[in-house]
């Protein structure tokens, strides 16, 4: 229970609330790698926002970030036409951003403190706003080495000063080196420079590390070309780079910090020999920092709310409507007990019987609306899928589409929460070990683009939910091998079938990788994914074509679902079958029976032939009724097919509010077969609820 | 696609590199085991890129390096030293690498270095 004040409640519900739809928005707009002046008004609201009630929190980190992030889309506003190419580069920052503060406001909603580090990202923020701010014309693709020669600051390239801020990704190594190499490439690009740490023949790495690597740069020519220079480089994972004043620039270059160059003979030190003109001291540089007219549009924004907030909706604690949900499970069920009361049922009271069933429809209609209180469509988290579709397509540099069938199915909101994260490591799975990458799929014939398909439905009580890709399959063999090797199977070759084979990736330890990925882990993945979904009272199944792709599907039961269902017994068992699944009842004719020489019995229904199980053999009732002509056959269908269910007696109609077996039954006994959960009957005795879409399918 | 020459005096780096860049899309021009033998191979073949092992008989890396930008101005040469050669390295960013990674590296360090190098 959390118990923040609600002031922190509001920010950490506002602001999130905010960056999913900015999140969403992003990644419309970057199939059109670009973004619209609606997108980039939407996005600078929500920085704004976002800058504003941070500083209220005292999260200056926050604070911060946010704050640079709105100046450059201040400038965007301004300037609507982003040099070419920067589109990328300025989409990717947001969405990064975006993920930045959705992990430090999930730290603020657990009580702890923002504490994440936005230097990197604030550096690239800054370097983009210059780029977005500075002329356009001459603008390069970053990333393009420039084949005209710089251009020149002004007229007669009079000299400006600038300074540089680089960090080298993490683990890239050398870092000494990597600065030398920097200056290396900004090899007549300037007339003086200067930077910090001063010798890189030494090994300097860990200051590097630390603090960057800085430089003050003399130069005639435009800084953005210089810029993007420096951008080029190898392992780059930050870089901060602005404009001096003549003065402030002439003093860093003078001052003690001057470092001697590297003393290889081709880079030229300190000064070069065909400097150009005289720095003039009484050139005043504008410095190019802020970008102009952004103070009258912050006050302009701060009036207006950001787009797209308003709804129609309150916001409600879960918990409350958790308590709801309980609470009309207990009234179904007590209105159940009163109503089939022994005392009270032989009675035919008319008028009490008319009342009942009024009662009866309140608690329908009760119950209807608080189930859809709960329910939630499955969209939110699909569209968060997109997000790791596109992730992983940069990361293996293999791209991939995500179709989404059923955004509109409803689930639990329960189901919701817990349903991303098994989501997320199946899809990151297919783009990792399933997809082929472009070239492999091309020579098989398939699409360079690979596509997993996302689909969601309904049925009756269940949510199926599937995850398809068109990659290369399951190899059976090889997954049988594994499971021979790490005795997850006694069995032969020969006797396992290929879905038991898909199915061994589902056992904890598992993986077939020798080489695990960053990505997709050492099989400590799919175990997780499916006892999360058994956790919800759900099950995976895996099937494939090998060659042509592989599909994940997971069966989650509605949580708290009340269903319509038919009591049954076997001796003095009883049982609930959903009507949902009931085809018909009747009374067998022997002559119908068929009997196979090993016992098996199947009947003849017009013209069809159904296998007959029984109820007592099932569960192993004694002294139920043997005789089927005695009893009542009642036909079930699932998707899966159709059987006969023998029972001694239809017992009536019953309410059933599902609760999930006790998790101590399932701990010691394992997974009971056929069983997706027991009720409280009218008298106060225990149902369990039969699965018939796992007594159709186990043969 | 990109079409790579790799060269290192270890069977094992060979194959090592070759099997990390087939899996992520690259074409593997040649192979070589020492500075001469690319040398000799780079003119023939042409490839986009070279994975270049700093320390091998015959003729060094560098020496190999300094060599292929005289055929070709424009080479792309890839260093892949080990910790403590910073000096090496430093000799062959001046005489016109491209790039440099350290071993022991992730197979993601080379193929982006890689990929960034081709898209250059």
């Amino acid at each position: 229970m959390r118990t923040g004040d609600s002031l922190t409640e509001i920010y950490v519900y506002e602001n999130t609330q905010l960056l999913e739809q900015l999140e969403e928005m992003l990644l419309d707009s970057e199939k059109n790698a670009a973004l619209e002046k609606a997108h980039i008004d939407e996005i600078f609201r929500v920085m704004h926002t976002i800058k504003g009630s941070s500083s209220m929190m005292g999260y200056e980190g926050l604070t911060k970030l946010a704050h640079g992030m709105e100046d450059m889309f201040a400038a965007l506003r301004q300037n609507l036409n982003a040099p070419k190419g920067a589109w990328e580069p300025i989409i990717s920052l947001v969405l990064e951003c975006v993920d930045f503060f959705k992990v430090e406001i999930s730290k603020v909603q657990s009580g702890l403190a923002p504490d994440g580090d936005i230097e990197a990202l604030h550096g690239r923020a800054v370097a983009l706003l210059h780029m977005v701010s500075g002329e356009a014309p001459a603008a390069a693709q970053p990333g393009k080495p420039t084949t005209t020669a710089p251009a020149y600051n002004g007229a007669n390239g009079e000299l400006r000063y600038y300074q540089a801020r680089l960090f080298f990704t993490p683990g890239c190594a050398m870092e000494s080196v990597r600065a030398f190499a920097v200056v290396n490439s900004l090899d007549g690009l300037y007339t003086r420079i200067a930077h910090e740490p001063r010798d890189l023949n030494v090994n300097c790495d860990e200051a590097i590390i630390a603090n960057g690597f800085l430089l003050y740069l003399e130069s005639p020519y435009d800084g953005q070309e210089i810029e993007i220079k420096l951008s080029d480089t190898m392992f780059l994972q930050s870089l901060e780079f602005f404009e001096l004043s003549s003065q402030e620039g002439l003093a860093l270059l003078a001052a003690p910090p001057a470092a001697p160059a590297p003393a290889a003979p081709e880079v030229a030190p300190q000064a070069r020999g065909e400097a150009p003109a005289q720095p003039t001291a009484a050139q005043a540089v504008p410095a190019q920092l802020a970008a102009p007219a952004r103070e009258q549009d912050s006050k302009e924004a701060a009036v207006s709310a950001p787009k797209g907030i308003t709804h129609n909706f309150i916001s409600v604690n879960v918990g409350k409507v958790d308590q709801l949900m309980d609470l009309v499970g207990e009234i179904v069920t007590t209105e159940s007990m009163v109503i089939k009361h022994p005392e009270v049922v032989n009675l035919h009271i008319e008028s009490f019987e008319k009342q009942s069933r009024r009662l009866r429809q309140l608690t329908d209609e009760l119950q209807d609306v608080v189930m859809s209180i709960r329910m939630v469509p499955i969209s939110s988290t699909f569209r968060k899928m997109q997000r790791i579709v596109r992730d992983m397509s940069l990361k293996t540099g293999k791209e991939a589409q995500l179709v989404l069938l059923g955004e509109q199915t409803e689930v639990d909101k329960n189901v919701i929460e817990n349903l991303s994260d098994p989501l997320m490591h199946m899809i990151r799975n297919s783009m990792d070990h399933g997809l082929e990458p472009a070239a492999e799929r091309l020579a098989k014939g398939k699409p360079a683009m690979g596509t997993i398909v996302l689909e969601a439905r309904n049925t009756g009580g269940d949510v199926i939910i599937t995850i398809s890709d068109d990659g290369q399959g399951l190899d059976r063999d090889m997954l049988i091998k594994k499971a021979q090797e790490r005795g997850l199977t006694q069995k032969s070759e020969s006797e396992i079938s290929d879905r038991e084979a898909y199915n061994f990736i589902l056992a904890p330890g598992f993986s077939t990788n020798e080489q695990v990925t960053e990505f997709s882990g050492r099989g400590v993945g799919m175990d997780v994914v499916c006892s999360n979904v058994e956790k919800m009272g759900g099950s995976v199944s895996i099937n494939s074509v090998p060659g042509n792709g592989t599909t994940f599907t997971l069966q989650i039961p509605l949580t708290l679902a009340i269903i319509e269902g038919m009591d049954v017994r076997a001796a003095s068992e009883h049982y609930i079958i959903p009507i949902l699944n009931i085809r018909e009842s009747f009374e067998l004719q022997s002559k119908d029976l068929i009997v196979a020489p090993d016992g098996t019995e199947s009947i003849i229904i017009r013209g069809k032939c159904y296998l007959v199980r029984r109820l007592h053999q099932l569960f192993d009732v004694p002294g139920a009724k043997e005789d089927l002509e005695s009893g009542i056959m009642v036909l079930v269908e699932s998707e899966r097919g159709s059987v006969c269910l023998f029972v001694d007696q239809i017992v009536g109609e019953q309410q059933a509010v599902i609760k999930p077996l006790p998790s101590f039954i399932a701990r010691i006994l394992g997974r009971l077969p056929h069983l997706s959960g027991c009720t409280i009957l009218g008298n106060g005795s225990i149902s369990l609820i039969l699965d018939v879409n796992s007594l159709v399918s186990n043969t | 696609m990109t079409k790579v020459m790799i060269v290192d005096d270890a069977a094992f780096m060979r194959v090592s590199i070759r099997n990390i860049l087939l899996k992520n899309g690259f074409e593997i021009a040649c192979e070589a085991e020492n500075g001469t033998v690319a040398v000799q191979k780079y003119a023939e073949s042409k490839p986009d890129i070279v994975t270049m092992d700093i320390t091998m008989p015959e003729m060094s890396g560098l020496d190999a390096l300094r060599e292929i930008r005289k055929i070709d101005p424009n080479a792309r040469v890839v260093m892949v030293s080990a910790l403590g050669q910073e000096a090496m390295v430093r000799e062959a960013v001046l005489s016109g690498a491209k790039g440099f990674i350290v071993k022991p590296y992730k197979e993601d360090i080379i193929v982006d270095t890689l990929r960034k190098l081709s898209n250059a």
